[in-house]
């Protein structure tokens, strides 16, 4: 059944947006996701009450949304960069996308501190804060209402086009259906061809940045990890269809779609949220924090020769039938210290069969698995305990989670009020979401690591 | 924990004046809605869409042979939004012509029935 089609008129996208916003040859400059960005953050279209689209930016969440929810809006010390995990922080500009060792957590003997962020989760926040300010340079410099808002005030410009940059992030779709004859091209492609869509999906991050539109409506959808309830989105020439997949819904029951089958990780960097508890039937964990440091320098050369460094997974039992379990390249991987070079390679290469090894290999490189996954669990029983712990004291809540502009604010009205705890304060409610999602996540990690522990104990 | 339940208390807020207007926004925009279903606010998650009313889906039993045959001579698009549209109205549990069930036929304006 359907339940909505929204016509391309309506779509913002690069041509709609006019060219006494931007010309034509700067938006060709611009990446469409800082250009979008740009236009909602600057142009009266949607900054004015009035505006051209207001209506519709009025159903959208606010900058206190976003400073409560997503990563990229937190403080540096929020984000875990000032943490024992972080060896290295970001400049404020020309910075580059860190590796993946980058995030390397010390071993819980040397360091009795925790990371508020897992460290596959800053490694997102890098890449995605390098867009970010990418973005926000180019459109500073590039286009006359953005750089007329910074040289008024730096900080409400760079409030706004943080609002605009999120604003796309997490409601934009991915439209790649070719545009009709009568109407112009986008930046010279015009023939792009796709079955369905969504919003934007990590592995097309590379390539679908020229297809990214902000749609009306259809940006209300909530995600579900739920395949069978999720409604389909498909795409044409005459815009996005919603069509109902499941038997019924009940009246009040809220209709999802599925943004892609996405861990919660993801979810949070990208979107601000995780599903609770075991509902993400895609969650994981990334191992590569734990596994790397434990390579040596000539193991790791040989794993990326044959493209084996980095990505080690351990899924969450709700994305495996119920058993926790490790991706092929983390026992790809762990046998790289078991076996001869030659031996690995030709395990990899598939001129030998696991048949063909020595019968211990299968059980020494499940130890040193369960040794990994034992480590990852440590840290995160050191997360939760101490998260427990400061969800104890709102002031220390607070200052730990707040911004540093607000905190001296946050912490006077909670003094104020600490006769009344139960009343809450702007301030205050910041720091408690980001508290209680970064809880909620970390709470998961030992869940799946102890799923696989136990697993591999009995 | 206490603090969780006091942040992110159920609270829905159907009928606040941003929803109303994004309908009058979609409705200007040529934007098309089931009947069954509308915007609404929760402080948990935002802005989402639910079922207004009861909703259920329910495939096309049958076609006429002779519908299939005009349609498959047209062209595949047209085709389809036909389908699209049949589906639409036939999308009741008795099977039966039910228009008020689904009053909105997704037939882009610029195609229109032939």
């Amino acid at each position: 059944m359907n339940l909505m089609h929204v016509p391309r008129s309506s779509f913002l996208t690069p041509s709609a947006i006019p060219d006494s916003f931007c010309c034509s040859s700067t938006k060709n400059l611009l990446s469409i996701h800082g250009l979008l960005a740009a236009y909602v953050a600057y142009d009266e279209a949607f900054t004015s009450k009035s505006g051209k689209y207001a209506a519709w930016k009025a159903t959208w969440p606010s900058l206190d949304d976003f400073r409560a929810s997503l990563p990229l809006l937190w403080s540096d010390r929020c984000r875990g960069e000032c943490g024992p995990w972080r060896e290295k922080t970001l400049e404020l500009d020309g910075i580059s996308p860190s590796n993946s060792s980058e995030h390397v957590p010390k071993s819980s003997e040397e360091d009795a501190s925790f990371s508020f962020l897992p460290a596959s989760m800053l490694r997102m926040l890098d890449h995605q804060t390098f867009k970010y300010r990418q973005d926000f340079h180019m459109a500073i410099s590039l286009i006359p209402s953005a750089e007329n808002a910074y040289r008024q005030s730096p900080p409400h410009a760079q409030d706004s086009f943080k609002y605009g940059w999120c604003i796309v992030n997490t409601r934009c779709l991915y439209y790649d259906h070719p545009l009709s004859p009568n109407q112009s091209t986008q930046r010279g492609n015009d023939s792009y061809l796709a079955n369905d869509a969504s919003p934007i999906s990590p592995t097309r991050a590379a390539t679908s940045n020229h297809f990214m539109v902000l749609c009306p409506v259809i940006d209300l959808l909530n995600h579900t990890a739920n395949s069978t309830s999720a409604c389909k989105v498909t795409h044409n020439r005459y815009g996005f269809t919603v069509a109902a997949q499941a038997p019924a819904a009940a009246e009040d029951e809220e209709i999802f779609v599925c943004y892609g089958p996405h861990s919660n990780d993801f979810l949070f960097v990208e979107y601000g949220f995780v599903l609770p508890g075991e509902e993400n039937t895609h969650d994981s964990i990334s191992l590569d924090a734990v596994i790397l440091p434990t390579i040596n320098p000539e193991q790791r050369r040989r794993a990326d020769a044959k493209g084996y460094l980095g990505e080690y997974t351990l899924f969450s039992p709700a994305a495996n039938r119920g058993i926790g379990d490790v991706c092929w390249r983390t026992e790809v991987i762990a046998r790289i210290t078991i076996l001869a070079a030659e031996q690995w390679e030709g395990l990899v290469d598939g001129l030998l069969s696991e048949d063909e090894l020595e019968p211990d290999v299968e059980d020494k490189a499940n130890a040193l698995i369960r040794t990994w996954v034992g480590t990852m669990h440590k840290q995160a029983e050191r997360s939760v305990r101490a998260l427990q712990r400061i969800g104890e004291d709102q002031l220390e809540l607070t200052r730990l989670f707040g911004d540093d502009t607000n905190h001296t604010t946050a912490v006077s009205l909670m003094r104020n009020d600490r006769a009344e705890p139960t009343i809450i304060h702007g301030e205050t409610q910041i720091p408690r979401r980001r508290y209680a999602l970064v809880l909620e996540r970390w709470r998961q990690i030992l869940r799946i690591c102890q799923s696989y522990l136990c697993r591999d104990r009995s | 924990m206490a603090h969780d339940a006091e942040v992110y208390h159920e609270d829905h807020q159907p009928e606040t004046p941003a929803l109303d207007s994004i309908m009058q926004y979609a409705r200007a925009q040529g934007i098309q809605m089931h009947a069954s279903i509308s915007p609404y606010h929760s402080l948990k998650h935002g802005s989402g869409i639910r079922a207004a009313g009861p909703l259920e889906v329910c495939r096309i039993k049958s076609l006429s042979l002779y519908t299939l045959y005009t349609l498959a001579r047209l062209d595949s698009n047209l085709f389809i939004y036909h389908l699209l549209a049949v589906d639409a109205n036939q999308s009741s549990p008795s099977g039966q012509h039910e228009p008020d069930a689904c009053p909105t036929i997704f037939l882009p304006d610029s195609i229109g029935y032939p």
